[in-house]
């Protein structure tokens, strides 16, 4: 079930509703059969893996709770290894498979594996995720076991982060699926505001953007040059708005009902580094592999070189966990070396801005910084919308050709706009996409001084009902309702 | 409680903005689902008279086929009946005088029963039909429920083939699934965007002097010559149009489509059968897909039934000695680019190529 179906709009209410007239022992019921009915609207068969997985790590976690030495270990790596032989099978075995028949037929060597014909369960590396954080947190003793089979199916099954996230840890969540939780007015307004603007960066922003990246993307050689800046710069809004915009929704619906997901973005684009970038960008999924990647594998304690390649391997893992695509590794890759190199080159950028006297003007500074952190970042989304490894070297090479002549006709010709800044969509459906965008970066800007919420709150009556009203009067008139899934459900 | 009645208030003053999405989905209905089939009515009245009609992008086929078959009383020679994919097919695409196209779109196996069944009952069926079946109406998930109107008809048909009327449940949702147009907010938008556009609530349609017009026109034998737009279209612009529908996720109408439907199968294989009986000389017409989307359609993992389907409908065509004409891969019937109007629409002319070839064997 999509966030931006009637379906949904259905049933949310429904659920809430009945959330709140059920006697608090059986809510965790109510919610789980919700879960269940959410999922299975995409494909019913495989709650059987969703099952499976949640089998496994519940057995898993009563083990290693009750376990000592070895066996302890034993279980934890027993539940690691089945939880992501089920992700491997049906994320990568295709991908391994291609690639190992690539190499086999390289070396002129007989590979009988075929490929499977099977389709990637929604939002399986989210809750596969979710589930290891669980019994990764059990086995650091840091959680104690969930006993209560259906609270722990609840836990990964939570509809309003099930396909998508936040990946939620255990410690935050668990503990709420057992509070009671009341009707109170201003938490469920929040919560229906964060989802009406979650709605709005989805269904107004993402998927206009969408109609305008997509033609530049299926096509890129027929493409260079400015349209292919273009296309890219609007995907950076077109990718955060679809995901925060989903997140957002997420949040909210929760918060409607009482409970607190993490929040997973800040402001991304308003990073001065990549390294805070992903400090800003799919927070749950980047404290994930901080926690149980990058910190287990040694962090940054072991040395300069360690470090390089805890980070490497961290950021390959995480380019890995977005999809079986090589454009996918190499957006990983790239993120990698942006860190590593902002690392390692970061007392000369300090001397650089003691030379040119730019700490005096921090303003100016960090402006600059965020401008060259945007475009690295827009550079790898190359690489994440592509559709291979060619396109996005094509794209990349091809970025500069004729671009004063273009920027040139942009100015001074009507057809050239069309071509060039319109993508050949048209002007009505640029100018409604950059006017997304503004509204987008109007809101992050009150944001920046003590959030919306805030803001309008001390507003009269009036002028809060009107930003009301035309919240959901852009979201009718100016959304795409064409069932269009979130980009994230992918993975 | 105190805190439920003030939300339940807030709540109610945006109840204004439920009542602007009812009234323009309602009183401007670009579809004209809720006008009761007057505009069907009407234009069926129009094409009994020899005329043609423009304009008319919007309504409900179903109810304008139904009409059409209980008003024509001319028996025609040919009736085709499918989707969109098949509505241009006429007199010339056959090579045959007296075409009656009764085509809709998106249909799917109720909508091509119960079309048979309106010819059927005014005991006009003609000696010549030809099935445009498109791999969707083996598509349980296809989500479609515009046959919804065409119910009982399809529900006579099924008792004829000796199977059970479409499930209760079934038009129930596809009843409901009407009823929702009127909170579609896509619909809406369809409304205020005609508001603007015509400054008003539009004309239903036009009456045209030819069969070439700015607009989508509905020739009298029922098939239609599709607006400027479309047929002035740049072979750049088609390929684009069919690279976007490509990209469409799920492609039309193929959504979850994991299997190919058990008790569509049988309905299929029954049908034509009985087609067959009724003096029917049967032809199956699939129709191809543009080159772009048949490469999607061919290596993507969510549509490997597209190919079963048509698998399916040439076991059921030979082992019914049936002429099954086309294939939905354009490359086994000689078509490339230029013989498509978008994505899944394919030029008159080259379904008239392969249909006359065809029917000639």
């Amino acid at each position: 079930m999509l966030f931006n179906s009637i379906q949904f709009a259905i049933f949310f209410p429904l659920v809430t509703a009945a959330y709140f007239v059920t006697p608090q022992r059986f809510r965790w019921l109510l919610l789980l059969t919700a879960s269940c009915v959410f999922y299975m609207a995409f494909i019913p068969v495989y709650i059987w893996i969703l099952g499976l997985t949640i089998t496994v790590d519940y057995l898993a976690a009563l083990k290693i709770a009750s376990s000592k030495g070895g066996i302890r270990r034993f279980y934890l790596i027993a539940s690691i290894a089945v939880t992501c032989a089920i992700l491997f099978y049906f994320k990568y075995f295709n991908f391994a498979a291609n690639n190992l028949d690539a190499l086999a037929r390289l070396l002129d060597w007989n590979y009988g594996v075929k490929t499977l014909r099977i389709i990637l369960p929604i939002g399986l590396s989210f809750h596969t995720f979710q589930s290891l954080s669980y019994v990764i947190e059990v086995y650091k003793r840091k959680q104690v076991p969930e006993r209560h089979f259906g609270i722990y199916s609840l836990y990964v099954m939570f509809y309003p982060q099930l396909v998508a996230g936040p990946i939620e840890r255990p410690q935050n969540l668990l503990r709420q699926l057992r509070e009671p939780h009341y009707f109170e007015y201003d938490r469920v307004t929040n919560g229906l505001k964060l989802m009406a603007w979650g709605l709005f960066k989805k269904v107004v922003v993402a998927d206009r953007l969408a109609t305008l990246v997509s033609p530049v993307y299926s096509d890129p050689f027929a493409h260079p040059g400015l349209p292919s800046i273009i296309a890219t710069v609007l995907f950076a809004f077109q990718i955060y708005c679809d995901f925060s915009g989903y997140s957002d929704i997420a949040i909210g619906s929760a918060q409607v009902m009482g409970f607190r997901l993490m929040d997973n973005f800040n402001r991304p684009y308003d990073s001065a580094s990549v390294g805070e970038f992903w400090r800003r960008w799919h927070i749950s999924l980047s404290t994930w592999f901080r926690d149980y990647l990058y910190i287990p594998l040694g962090g940054s304690r072991a040395g300069r070189i360690l470090t390089v390649r805890n980070l490497f391997i961290t950021f390959l893992v995480s380019g890995l966990w977005h999809g079986a695509n090589w454009t996918f590794v190499v957006w990983g890759a790239l993120h990698g070396a942006y860190v590593t190199i902002g690392l390692a080159t970061a007392r000369i950028r300090a001397r650089l801005g003691d030379l040119t006297q730019l700490h005096r003007v921090p303003r100016l500074a960090r402006a600059g910084s965020i401008l060259v952190t945007f475009t690295l970042v827009c550079v790898g989304w190359v690489f994440f919308r592509a559709r291979n490894l060619g396109d996005a070297l094509f794209m990349i090479r091809h970025m500069g050709d004729g671009l004063p002549h273009a920027l040139y006709a942009t100015m001074s010709s009507a057809s050239a706009r069309e071509s060039f800044l319109y993508l050949g969509q048209g002007r009505g459906v640029f100018l409604w996409a950059v006017a997304g965008i503004a509204a987008l970066e109007l809101v992050h800007a009150f944001q920046r001084h003590g959030g919306m919420r805030n803001l309008l709150s001390t507003q009269p009556a009036w002028l809060r009902w009107t930003f009301y009203y035309a919240l959901v009067l852009a979201v009718m008139l100016g959304g795409v309702f064409t069932r269009t899934q979130f980009i994230y459900f992918q993975f | 409680m105190k805190d439920f009645s003030r939300f339940a208030v807030r709540l109610a003053g945006f109840a204004p903005l439920a009542v602007l999405l009812v009234g323009v989905n309602f009183f401007v209905d670009p579809a004209h689902l809720f006008d009761r089939g007057r505009t069907e009515r009407e234009v069926v009245s129009a094409l009994v008279d020899g005329q043609r009609v423009t304009g008319l992008n919007n309504y409900d086929e179903r109810t304008f086929q139904r009409e059409l078959a209980t008003r024509d009383t001319t028996a025609p020679a040919t009736l085709v009946i499918g989707s969109s994919r098949s509505m241009t097919v006429g007199s010339e695409e056959v090579g045959a005088p007296r075409v009656r196209n009764a085509a809709v779109s998106g249909a799917n196996l109720f909508d091509v029963l119960g079309i048979y069944e309106l010819y059927a009952r005014r005991k006009s069926v003609p000696r010549s039909l030809v099935l445009g079946i498109d791999p969707w109406m083996f598509n349980a998930n296809s989500g479609d429920s515009r046959w919804v109107s065409l119910v009982h008809e399809a529900g006579g048909m099924l008792a004829r083939l000796g199977l059970p009327a479409p499930n209760e449940l079934v038009v129930a949702r596809a009843r409901a699934s009407r009823a929702a147009t009127l909170v579609s907010l896509d619909y809406f938008q369809q409304g205020v965007r005609e508001l603007i556009r015509y400054r008003g609530i539009p004309e239903s349609f036009l009456i045209a002097t030819s069969d070439s017009n700015p607009a989508l026109t509905r020739k009298p034998d029922g098939s239609i010559v599709y607006g400027e737009d479309l047929r002035h279209l740049s072979q750049d612009d088609v390929a684009r149009a069919a690279k976007a529908y490509a990209e469409t996720s799920p492609i039309y109408q193929l959504g979850g489509f994991n299997r190919i439907d058990p008790a569509d199968s049988v309905v299929f294989d029954r049908f034509v059968r009985v087609a067959q009986a009724d003096g029917n000389d049967v032809t199956l017409l699939l129709a191809p897909y543009h080159p772009v989307v048949y490469d999607v359609l061919r290596n993507d993992e969510r549509y490997t039934m597209v190919a079963k389907a048509e698998l399916l409908v040439r076991h059921v065509g030979a082992a019914a000695g049936i002429r099954v004409c086309g294939s939905y891969d354009p490359a086994a019937v000689g078509l490339g680019p230029a013989d498509f109007y978008d994505g899944m629409h394919a030029r008159p002319a080259a379904l008239g190529r392969i249909l006359r070839a065809c029917l000639q064997r």
